[in-house]
């Protein structure tokens, strides 16, 4: 091995032990548990081959950008498999209520997220899951740090809006109460 | 209003679907990390930044200006609203920043120029066989069949632009005092996706005429 072969080969080293959880939390948020450690390793593929071109300054910034293109793959496959399976008329993307709170709140929440459009939801995640500053979130979102301060107010604003609209409508069915399907003689006008 | 937001984002962060943090030193993240040392080939070296935004002047840059712009990175997807801006300056000079993935439609940003009273167009490159009539160049921007290196500083002296990589976007400074009276600088681009990854290409032009459209560079012709 040549000394520069080992000196990338100690910084990928690092680069992987430093990022690895976060990385793996970060694809888990967007294409589920089971798909993350692909897309963790197809991550990783690309930087081990692109070593000279990770950043030092925001090497997790610079994964992550890396990251969404390797899931955006995985999601256009997941696209044309979801369609052949809708073709074959098998349902399987059913969401139950869930009553014991906690779960059914995190639906709650997370479907408010998934009614806004995939920009929105995606500076809401990296900020709030993914917890990058507007510097991080600028460079995966290949945009300024004003334009992301930007679209990051209005997301934050649209999200609780959606939130709230929500739940607006949950407690006005809650309280207009089942409606009787057979009226007893008498209530009739 | 604040306080809904707050609230708002405190249940977003407390509904994060995230597994919990793995162990980078457990073995299946080891057996990836050796996966991926074993599959991937050494890391390619990156050609020096100053080698991948020379213009190409070499060869046949008779009738053309100067070379191409090509910058290789891994573009990003993003908000179309950040396709470019137009900042002005004291001296009289623009930077125009364009995201050229982004720029589907530079009939704003033409927009934008005109209104600065700056003779300068931005023209998508397409394929050589859909544009074969070559722009009027200005022959003061044009460089001789093998110009000397006297001759391309010089060129690069009288035209009124520069180029700047920065993060993921193209900086273009122009000097609009040094757009001859009937010229106008034209800027072209282009995407192309490659092995290495997506090349974005920009190419000046001054020129006597706006043409209708500009032929993207044939890689090798010296543009």
């Amino acid at each position: 091995m040549q000394p520069d072969d080992a000196a990338a080969r100690a910084r990928f080293e690092a680069l992987f032990d430093a990022h690895y959880a976060e990385l793996t939390r970060f694809a888990s948020r967007r294409v589920g548990a089971d798909t993350a450690g692909d897309i963790v390793s197809g991550t990783f593929l690309i930087a081990w081959r692109r070593l000279a071109e990770v950043p030092d300054a925001h090497p997790r910034a610079w994964l992550y950008a890396v990251a969404r293109h390797v899931i955006a793959n995985e999601l256009r496959s997941r696209e044309r498999r979801n369609r052949l399976a809708a073709k074959a008329g098998v349902a399987d993307d059913t969401v139950t209520e869930d009553h014991a709170g906690q779960v059914g709140e995190q639906l709650r929440v997370r479907a408010a997220l998934a009614a806004l459009s995939p920009a929105d939801q995606e500076v809401l995640r990296l900020t709030a899951w993914d917890g990058l500053d507007v510097a991080e979130a600028a460079i995966v979102l290949g945009c300024g740090r004003t334009a992301l301060k930007v679209r990051l107010h209005r997301a934050r604003r649209r999200f609780a809006a959606r939130l709230r609209a929500a739940e607006d409508t949950d407690v006005s069915a809650a309280r207009r109460g089942p409606l009787p399907t057979i009226l007893p003689e008498g209530n009739l006008r | 209003m604040n306080d809904l937001i707050d609230h708002s984002l405190a249940r977003l962060r407390a509904a994060d679907p995230a597994v919990a943090p793995p162990d980078p030193h457990d073995p299946y993240a080891r057996a990836m990390l050796d996966r991926v040392l074993a599959a991937g080939d050494a890391p390619v070296p990156v050609p020096s930044r100053r080698r991948r935004l020379l213009p190409r002047l070499a060869g046949a840059a008779a009738v053309l200006a100067v070379g191409a712009l090509a910058v290789v990175q891994p573009w990003a997807a993003g908000d179309p609203a950040t396709a470019y801006t137009v900042d002005r300056h004291a001296d009289g000079s623009l930077t125009v920043t364009i995201r050229v993935p982004q720029l589907s439609n530079p009939a704003k940003l033409n927009a934008e120029l005109a209104r600065s009273g700056t003779r300068v167009v931005v023209l998508g490159m397409v394929p050589a066989d859909r544009c074969p009539v070559p722009p009027a160049l200005d022959p003061d921007f044009q460089l001789p069949a093998d110009p000397s290196p006297a001759q391309r500083d010089a060129l690069f002296a009288r035209m009124p632009v520069r180029y700047e990589p920065r993060d993921e976007q193209v900086v273009i400074l122009i000097q609009p005092w040094k757009i001859p009276a009937a010229d106008t600088l034209v800027l072209g681009y282009a995407v192309r996706d490659g092995a290495q990854g997506r090349t974005t290409l920009v190419w000046p032009a001054v020129v006597t005429a706006i043409p209708p459209c500009l032929a993207e560079p044939v890689p090798g012709a010296g543009r």
